[in-house]
């Protein structure tokens, strides 16, 4: 690791060289941070002559999402790659290094009237190029859908250093493949993301958060497909029962936006289908805690089960059924519409391994589980339903030698 | 055709299914874009997947080409079978297989025509988005193939947005199965990267859609203007100010003439040198402050007219102009080129203006109509393609015009696709290593190289790769 280490201190300096502690069972990482791409594209030149293989990381939020790699000689940090290289408020445009922390790029296009989708969970500690690789979607996806959505393009080095680019800058495009929807979610398996291009959404005026109080988790699912049925539109609609969102004991909670008049319409629209409800008028700060809400499974491991938004009530109650006789108590942030349920776990439970496989028993749900130091032979995701062999040959044709994020996602 | 192949594929399609005489092939020799034109070896429409599958296992081991086709209303030559080889037809799998009304998706097969699909979801209050022109014609496994976009893109999105799965017949033979809708799919986007693929991956035969919801209220406006540059001018301010309409398209004058003169005339003044067409979605009080806001500035670009819809009649006649226009130009002259670029929205009046000086220079006519919410020009030359001389005019414009529209931050395409088109083109956007590696993706899916053959790729990009080069591209013929 030493000799790697004083390589890389040759091409980036004592300042661009430190190390990434990945779990427990294994020694730090040596990590470049290049701060340009030329440093960057050196760094995998140096790896693609010498054999070694590559961890790409942003801010390192993600990384529990899939396995850890199975052979890695370095982590690339792509940190110091930040910073917005063009916004342009007249196209609804956005596009950053990989780096940028997403606040950043929040609070650029909040300044010119735009809302940035992925809305992600602590965003001061993510980064787009991450966010993207690690296939992120925000607590915004009701409304604007999956994070793939709106990359309208990128900028990506190669295994052996070359840069190539697919997509533009532009709102509408066919020019080409869209590489740039393979890359999002690749976990950096297939390249390095170096820059990336958004379509920007108008800022809403104004949000506002209703909510209302449920005994049980199926009243609360009654009523979100209630709302479901209306003609409203909301950013996110969320089910929990986390103390910290401080419902009694189950919390429905649908965040509206947009325009003063439309807000105004659907929140009339939802007091009409439920009934009595509160209405949080600082609709900003209450979604960010509600976003905040997703489990961080740095330090305790958390679920993540999809499924179809019918299904959500019985895949929910199986859940809670077998955690319960598992011995586990925890609480649950859904996403009734998205068709996403996260569960928080104890960071330290024995049986976590006899609890996936169950829950993965559960007709129509898919299984993630997310967490350092996951019991062996745990598989953090459920498998591919199919083309595990074309995903292969596209990681072949990528990555050749297979340098990048090794057993990480295939 | 080798014979016993040529049975043993008229024994999976039957008689119905295979077209081999010489007259019955010759409607297949292109598509909209009729500059390049063969007629396929023969011609196969299956019924549904498993005699997909079946043809296509033998056609690889005979080693022959596949051209994938629809409706074959593509505008970029995309379903022009280059090298000869067979044409799969999707015209007989046109099935609605299953619409789930509280998931709000369906599964369709490929060759279902596009407007069908929201027929098929209208009593259950849901629709299928996109919405290309030839939405009455093209068919959603063509969409699939093109990323196809629409006058409402500019709210819900061009295809990709709206595509949950499909089911793939590799060129193998094989079935990728990706058909169940997944909020977010272990391992790779297969089904992203497929979408726009224009036919060179393999061949979607059933896909899961998106339905979305009909809109409670929809405000219809036609803005005349006393200039292309005002009409311009006041969707980029529209832009700027980050309204949201559900769709803004613009016709210049000699569209709106066309327009006027056909069986899709729609009531736009003839006199107006552009016209611009809103559309507003949403609930009654969201969509009465988008169009006051809206109007507020076309005022401000002098607007010399506005009319509203105001039944659903009324606004079924204004975007049938709308939809018909490209048909409505054949007033004009025998032939038309559909060029489709797409640029930054806060060029669209230089660029506009450009494109027409560019036709103008080359003695060309040149009108508009064009998706200018999205940014998504159609310069549209008309001509006559008997005349040798005009058609390389039209092709120097149209090379003009997209070198324009690139050098201004622009693209090639905003929704027709690279075809045969634009192929050689695509190295004003895209250096040597980005091309290669689209053409290693390709290899992935298609080792072979046979699926739709000659498209995308230029032809440099693929002998220096010393993969198989696509046949030359001949001087236009009629």
């Amino acid at each position: 690791m030493t000799n790697i280490r004083e390589r890389l201190a040759d091409l980036l300096g004592l300042d661009g060289v430190s190390e990434l502690a990945l779990d427990a069972s294994r020694s730090p990482l040596p990590m470049a941070k290049p701060t340009d791409e030329a440093e960057l594209c050196a760094v995998l030149e140096l790896a693609a002559r010498d054999g070694l293989r590559v961890l790409p990381v942003g801010a390192g939020s993600r990384l529990t999402w899939c396995r850890p790699p199975t052979e890695c000689d370095l982590a690339l940090s792509t940190r110091r790659l930040a910073g917005v290289v063009a916004y342009e408020p007249g196209d609804g445009t956005l596009t950053a290094l990989a780096g940028t922390p997403m606040d950043v790029l929040a609070r650029t296009a909040a300044d010119g009237g735009h809302h940035v989708t992925p809305d992600v969970p602590r965003p001061a500690g993510t980064t787009l190029g991450g966010v993207l690789a690690g296939g992120a979607s925000g607590f915004d996806r009701l409304r604007h859908g999956p994070a793939r959505w709106h990359l309208l393009g990128t900028r990506v080095a190669e295994a052996d250093g070359r840069v190539t680019t697919s997509g533009g800058r532009l709102v509408k495009n066919v020019t080409g493949y869209d590489l740039h929807r393979l890359y999002c979610g690749s976990q950096g398996s297939l390249c390095v993301i170096l820059e990336a291009s958004l379509r920007l959404f108008p800022l809403p005026e104004r949000r506002v958060v209703v909510r209302r109080s449920f005994p049980d988790a199926e009243s609360g699912l009654a009523a979100a497909w209630a709302v479901a049925r209306l003609a409203v539109e909301p950013l996110a609609v969320v089910l929990t029962d986390r103390p910290d969102a401080g419902g009694a004991p189950w919390s429905l909670e649908i965040v509206l936006g947009g325009r003063k008049a439309r807000v105004a319409w659907e929140r009339g629209e939802i007091e009409a289908a439920l009934g009595e409800v509160a209405i949080e008028e600082d609709g900003v700060a209450r979604a960010a805690l509600l976003r905040d809400l997703e489990p961080d499974p740095t330090h305790a491991p958390a679920l993540h089960l999809t499924s179809r938004p019918s299904r959500v009530a019985g895949v929910l109650s199986r859940a809670h059924g077998l955690l319960g006789s598992s011995g586990v108590t925890t609480t649950s942030v859904i996403h009734p519409g998205v068709a996403t349920v996260d569960l928080p776990l104890p960071a330290s439970f024995d049986g976590l391994a006899g609890l996936v496989r169950e829950l993965r028993s559960i007709d129509g749900a898919r299984v993630a589980v997310r967490g350092t130091d996951l019991p062996e032979g745990l598989e953090p995701l459920d498998p591919p339903r199919a083309g595990l062999a074309l995903m292969r040959r596209l990681r072949g044709v990528c990555d050749p030698d297979g340098r990048f994020a090794t057993g990480r996602v295939l | 055709m080798d014979a016993a192949l040529l049975a043993a594929l008229g024994a999976i399609v039957g008689d119905d299914g295979l077209i081999g005489d010489a007259v019955r092939r010759k409607p297949y020799e292109c598509d909209g874009l009729t500059f390049h034109k063969r007629a396929p070896d023969l011609v196969l429409l299956p019924e549904n997947t498993e005699q997909t599958v079946h043809c296509m296992r033998l056609l690889c081991e005979a080693g022959v080409p596949v051209v994938p086709r629809g409706a074959g209303t593509g505008l970029a030559g995309g379903a022009t079978p280059l090298e000869g080889g067979v044409v799969v037809g999707t015209a007989r799998m046109r099935r609605v297989l299953e619409v789930d009304v509280v998931d709000r998706f369906a599964r369709v097969e490929a060759g279902l025509v596009n407007l069908d699909l929201s027929r098929a979801c209208a009593t259950h209050g849901l629709f299928y988005a996109p919405d290309p022109s030839s939405q009455m014609a093209c068919t959603i496994g063509g969409n699939v193939a093109n990323n196809s976009g629409g006058p409402h893109c500019f709210k819900y999105g061009a295809t990709t947005r709206h595509i949950l799965g499909l089911k793939i017949v590799t060129p193998e033979g094989e079935v990728l199965d990706l058909s169940e809708p997944e909020v977010d799919p272990t391992g790779y986007d297969l089904v992203g990267l497929f979408v726009g693929s224009e036919g060179m991956f393999g061949l979607a035969t059933e896909i899961t859609t998106r339905l979305v919801p009909l809109p409670e209220v929809t405000e219809t406006l036609l803005a005349v203007f006393p200039s292309l540059e005002a009409c311009c001018d006041s969707v980029t301010e529209i832009i700027a100010a980050r309204l949201e309409p559900s769709a803004i398209e613009i016709l210049d004058r000699m569209t709106i003439q066309a327009v006027e003169a056909s069986v899709y005339a729609a009531g736009y003044p003839e006199q107006a040198e552009a016209v611009l067409l809103l559309e507003s979605e949403g609930s009654a009080a969201e969509v009465g402050e988008n169009v006051a806001d809206m109007r507020a500035i076309l005022v401000r670009h002098g607007v010399l007219e506005e009319r509203r819809a105001r039944d659903e009649h009324e606004r079924a006649r204004l975007w049938a102009g709308r939809k018909g226009a490209f048909g409505a130009m054949g007033r004009i002259a025998p032939d038309l080129y559909v060029a489709d670029v797409v640029v930054p929205r806060t060029k669209l009046r230089e660029l506009v203006l450009a494109s027409t000086r560019i036709a103008h220079a080359r003695g060309l006519t040149i009108s508009n109509v064009f998706h200018a919410g999205d940014g998504n020009l159609h310069p549209n030359i008309s001509y006559d393609r008997r005349d040798a001389d005009e058609v390389e005019r039209v092709l120097d414009a149209g090379r003009e015009i997209m070198k324009l529209c690139v050098a201004a931050g622009g693209s090639l395409s905003g929704e027709h696709g690279i075809g045969l088109e634009k192929r050689e083109e695509m190295e004003l956007v895209f250096d040597p290593p980005s091309l290669e590696r689209m053409l290693r993706v390709r290899s992935a899916w298609d080792r072979d190289g046979r699926m739709n053959p000659g498209k995308l790729i230029p032809v440099r990009v693929c002998m220096e790769l010393r993969t198989p080069p696509p046949a030359p591209i001949s001087k236009a013929r009629g």
